[in-house]
């Protein structure tokens, strides 16, 4: 009877034969392996196998009995159909594990994936063990706590066989290379090829054994030329890599001095066997044999006989000689010899024998069993597992693989067997012998060659040179994986079987909520920052930087100063008084001689030689500010000018300078200093300021061809017919308070005077800048201010505007020089007494 | 290429119009700058002629200058008027007075005696008045200097004057030979002449560079780039 299947994804239940569920395409066989219990340590499948079988069953205490019985039920109803058999992915999960060192193949049902650990390999053989020892209440507790794996892996590769016997050698299959391949890039299903050889001995399934001994292992041909050359007689152990698992196996103490006491209701009946087989009775084997399980040796039996009828070319299938337990004794001696890799000479005679006699060694049928076996605890421990998660598929890899290669060919076909494990693999299998694997469960002290070859592959790829990583990513590795892995151990990690998801009945996977405390929590964000004392302080200066950019500032106020009115009052009243005095009391003060200026005395020396009626060129160029100041220096030249009979003819370039020089006529008239009427000629206004100059210098006639009163004065006889240019002058003089206008007047007629002399009267402020033209001889002579009036009126012994000035010109300057000293004193000691009382202030 | 690039340059309308007005202002300068530099150099009736020419426009325009002056003046004061800005009535004063000056100036002439009345009346005792009010205020000024701004530069200057008006004038005690005969001549005509004779170079040769800029065309204070 077929027992259904629910599916895990959709949770329908369907045939047990299908591999995929037919609503939602999800697999329905588990493909991986159960984890080891938490007793394994690591991951080193080398350490692993050491670790007593025993040990490990004794220390599950979660088996699951239903799963187990399930398993059992299930277990004799193996389809006989090689193509509907999941046995070659369970082969492929071997090799899987053997390769990434976690998944171990669970041979005995009812073991657990806490009894084996997690991730160990190898650990089918030491269950079985195990199993054996600890009774049949572990065993079944055992695998029920499996996932199913081990059991349907167990099942799978004893299927191999019968497949292999049963399949067709003709079947061209595609290589091995070709084969879905698992994660480890391996092909697994070169196992898939393999088929027991016609007329293998082979054992009923309740014998433990369940291998098919129908059909061969495959053809030769297909192998890779490394398992082509095997099966000639080439050493195996060197072509094979053994399985992480199976070497694991080899430390194992297989003690099976103590029989499993299965269930045998519950249990498939090659599991009854196990358990009901004790070790030596009943059995002709010798005590080596002892420690392998009654399957085993049956396999063993079944490779003898492949092994001898391997003429044909049958497919061997020799697997690698890894850390099989070697408990198994003379087992593998056995399957050496048969294949000609152990040397004789070993104590394998009675193992020989032994073998041969097994002759009623049915390898189709045990396949067959250990494929219902493995269905049936598949799909029983999908359905009962409650803890399953709905649409949980087993992890595709190698049982797939089995099932796919299975259900495509009746025959192993050819097999590539060039990529992985696959091309360790000796070839041909050609006599049933057991694989090099299981000969190495004996002694695991006796290390075979393949061992041996094994420990030093192991020691050249420790030798190999680890790349030197930058140091930048050596800062970035974590610190954990700087530390050896060997510290690197969360046994609480171990402990942990999931219960839920895709990694369901999984030990040693991270957990959901595993590792909350070492999660590193974020600190909440906070919406208001966390300010220090400094930064707080910066924001509040900011603030108030802002809020004082709304508010104007108020404008400094104006240092408060006394009213300096009085001040004024009393110095205007003191000058009166210093002006008013001498005019009012008509002191008068006479000029010293040595006082006279050279440049005064020049002007008097050359007006004094101008001849009677000579025209004479005045230019009145400054402003009315300064004209009493100018006209009394100039009144006394004027005078003379005039009682010399000469021509007067003036211009100026400023539009109030004719007013001022009639102004200055009338004072000299007025002042009597004048004998006679002047002779003066307006030539009126010259524009054009520099260039008027210019102009007038260049053509004066031309410049300014007509008097303000109409007249061509150059063209009269009695003005200015004589005079063409200003080289026809007798003299010019200049009448400024301007620096820059005697400048002017001095570079524009310069070139045009000719022996014309160039006399200035200029105010006291202009001399300065004027003295270097009169140092330098392009100014005649100069009469500078009141006191060069004074002086020209002094040594022309006249006595004019400058006389009657100069007392209180005098006594005036007088008082501003006591006013400046005695104000500055006051202003300075004022200024010190500040000092002090805002030093005192501050202090 | 240099074409190529001088025709683009041209081309550009923008950069034609501003080229173009450039360019002729500046050669107007320069020409007449040469023709009047040459002429004052080289006695060549031509050029002579030319440089009178052209003083002669320069004189005009600068007339012009004053009239324009006037009208703008009247603009200023007429607006400040009418718009009824603080102190526009002084404006409108300012402008009557002026165009009755003028009127006046154009009948009677400038040397009339209500011309004379005029001017006497009133500008020249106003501007006297102002020279006179100065000289207090900077006698208030001198007082309170080292008040304000005490320190080695106010006194010397303020020593500086003393000296000045001291060797100026002498004193109605009598004169003080040694600031009169000695310290007064050496400050005046020594240490002031020195400085101003150095003033008076460097603006001769600010002249003269400018003048040779304009002439090159590197200046250009008519407008143009």
């Amino acid at each position: 009877m077929m027992a259904d299947i629910r599916c895990q994804m959709c949770g329908k239940l369907s045939s047990d034969e299908l591999e995929i569920c037919p609503f939602c395409q999800a697999r329905l066989t588990p493909l991986h392996m159960p984890s080891p219990s938490d007793d394994m340590e690591g991951s080193d499948p080398v350490e692993s196998s050491e670790v007593n079988i025993s040990e490990r069953i004794e220390g599950n205490q979660e088996a699951d009995s239903n799963e187990m019985d399930s398993l059992l039920d299930d277990y004799i109803e193996i389809p006989s159909d090689p193509a509907e058999l999941e046995v070659k992915e369970w082969l492929a999960g071997l090799d899987q594990e053997s390769n990434n060192e976690m998944e171990t193949p669970d041979l005995i049902p009812g073991g657990s994936a806490d009894t084996f650990g997690d991730g160990s390999d190898d650990d089918w053989l030491s269950r079985l063990n195990s199993q054996e020892n600890t009774g049949a209440e572990q065993v079944d507790q055992d695998a029920e706590k499996q996932d199913g794996y081990a059991e349907k892996d167990l099942v799978e590769w004893l299927q191999d066989f019968k497949n292999d016997d049963e399949s067709e050698r003709q079947q061209n299959s595609q290589p091995v290379s070709d084969l879905p391949m698992n994660d480890t890039g391996s092909n697994d299903d070169w196992l898939d090829r393999l088929q027991p050889i016609e007329g293998s001995v082979s054992r009923d399934i309740d014998d433990g054994v369940d291998i098919t001994d129908e059909g061969d292992l495959g053809d030769v041909e297909a192998l890779p030329e490394s398992l082509q050359d095997s099966t000639e007689g080439s050493s195996l152990e060197e072509d094979i890599e053994t399985p992480d698992w199976l070497r694991n196996i080899q430390a194992e103490t297989l003690d099976l001095s103590e029989g499993t006491a299965l269930d045998e209701a519950q249990s498939p009946d090659w599991m009854a066997d196990l358990q009901a087989e004790t070790f030596p009775s009943g059995n002709d084997v010798d005590s080596d044999e002892r420690d392998m399980p009654a399957w085993l040796r049956e396999i063993g039996a079944d490779s003898l006989e492949f092994g001898e009828s391997n003429g044909s070319g049958t497919p061997e299938i020799s697997f690698e000689d890894t850390a099989i337990d070697q408990g198994a004794g003379d087992f593998d001696d056995e399957m050496a010899l048969k294949e000609g890799l152990v040397p004789p000479g070993e104590k394998n005679q009675d193992i020989e024998a032994s073998v041969l006699e097994a002759n009623d060694y049915d390898l189709n049928s045990q396949v067959e069993s250990l494929e219902s076996f493995r269905h049936g605890s598949s799909l029983e421990k999908l359905s009962s597992d409650e803890s399953v998660a709905p649409g949980t598929t087993m992890p595709s890899g190698s049982l797939q693989d089995f099932t796919q290669a299975g259900t495509s060919s009746d025959t192993p076909g050819s097999l590539d067997l060039d990529d992985g494990i696959m091309d360790d693999i000796s070839g041909e299998l050609e006599t049933v012998d057991l694989p090099e694997w299981l000969k190495e469960l004996k002694d695991p002290e006796v290390l075979s060659s393949d061992e041996l070859m094994d420990a030093e592959v192991a020691k050249k790829l420790d030798a190999i040179p680890e790349g030197e990583l930058p140091e930048w990513i050596q800062d970035m590795q974590p610190v954990e994986s700087m530390l050896p892995q060997d510290e690197i151990v969360d046994e609480k990690l171990n402990e942990f079987v999931e219960n839920t998801g895709p990694l369901a009945g999984l030990a040693g996977v991270l957990p959901l909520a595993a590792n909350t405390e070492t999660r590193h929590s974020t600190k909440p964000y906070q919406e208001t920052p966390v300010l220090s004392g400094e930064q707080n302080q910066q924001v509040e200066l900011f603030k108030q930087i802002l809020n004082s950019e709304s508010n104007p500032k108020k404008p400094p106020l104006p240092v408060k100063r006394s009213s300096q009115r009085l001040l004024r009052w009393i110095v205007t009243i003191i000058m009166l008084a210093a002006v008013l005095v001498p005019i009012l009391i008509n002191y008068p003060v006479a000029l010293p001689a040595s006082n006279y200026p050279p440049e005064m005395i020049q002007v008097r020396k050359i007006i004094f030689g101008l001849p009677n009626d000579s025209p004479v060129l005045m230019i009145f160029d400054y402003g009315p500010a300064y004209s009493a100041e100018l006209e009394a220096a100039a009144s006394s030249i004027v005078g003379d000018l005039i009682n010399k009979n000469t021509r007067l003819v003036y211009l100026s370039t400023s539009p109030t300078g004719l007013v001022l020089a009639d102004h200055l006529m009338n004072g000299v008239r007025s002042q009597g200093t004048s004998l006679i009427d002047p002779r003066v000629t307006e030539l009126g206004y010259l524009p054009g300021d520099i260039q008027g100059m210019a102009s007038f210098a260049n053509n004066p006639s031309y410049t300014l061809p007509v008097s303000t009163d109409g007249v061509h004065v150059w063209e009269d006889t009695q003005v200015l017919q004589d005079v063409g240019s200003l080289s026809g002058f007798a003299a010019l003089i200049l009448l400024t308070e301007n620096s820059e206008t005697a400048r002017n007047w001095i570079e524009q007629v310069e070139g045009h005077l000719g022996n014309t002399p160039l006399l200035m009267v200029a105010s006291a402020q202009a001399e300065p800048m004027i003295r270097p033209y009169f140092e330098s001889g392009q100014v005649d002579g100069m009469v500078t201010g009141l006191a060069g009036g004074k002086a020209y009126e002094q040594a022309m012994g006249i006595s004019g505007l400058s006389a009657g000035y100069w007392s209180s010109f005098r006594s005036g300057l007088f008082v501003i020089e006591l006013i400046i000293i005695f104000g500055g004193f006051w202003s300075l000691f004022g200024s010190l007494r500040d000092r002090k009382l805002t030093r005192k202030e501050e202090v | 290429m240099g074409c190529y690039r001088l025709h683009l340059y041209w081309s550009d309308p923008e950069i034609g119009r501003c080229n173009l007005k450039s360019i002729v202002s500046t050669s107007i300068a320069i020409l007449s700058g040469l023709v009047v530099l040459v002429g004052y150099f080289v006695q060549i009736p031509i050029l002579v002629e030319l440089r009178s020419l052209f003083l002669d426009w320069a004189v005009i325009l600068a007339a012009f200058m004053v009239f324009i002056g006037v009208l703008n003046i009247s603009i200023v004061n007429i607006s400040h008027f009418t718009s009824g800005k603080k102190d526009g009535f002084f404006g409108l004063m300012l402008i009557i007075s002026m165009f009755v000056t003028l009127a006046l100036g154009l009948i009677l002439k400038p040397g009339h005696p209500i011309m004379n009345f005029i001017f006497n009346s009133i500008q020249l005792p106003v501007e006297l008045s102002l020279m006179a009010v100065l000289s207090i205020t900077f006698l208030i000024a001198a007082i309170h200097l080292l008040r304000r701004k005490p320190g080695w530069v106010s006194i010397t200057f303020l020593v500086t004057a003393l000296l000045i008006l001291v060797g100026t004038a002498p004193s109605p005690f009598g004169e003080f030979p040694l600031l009169g005969g000695f310290l007064k001549p050496f400050i005046a005509q020594v240490l002031a002449a020195s400085g101003a004779r150095g003033i008076i170079l460097g603006v001769g040769l600010a002249a003269l560079t400018m003048g040779l800029r304009i002439l090159f065309g590197a200046d250009r204070p008519y407008g143009g780039k």
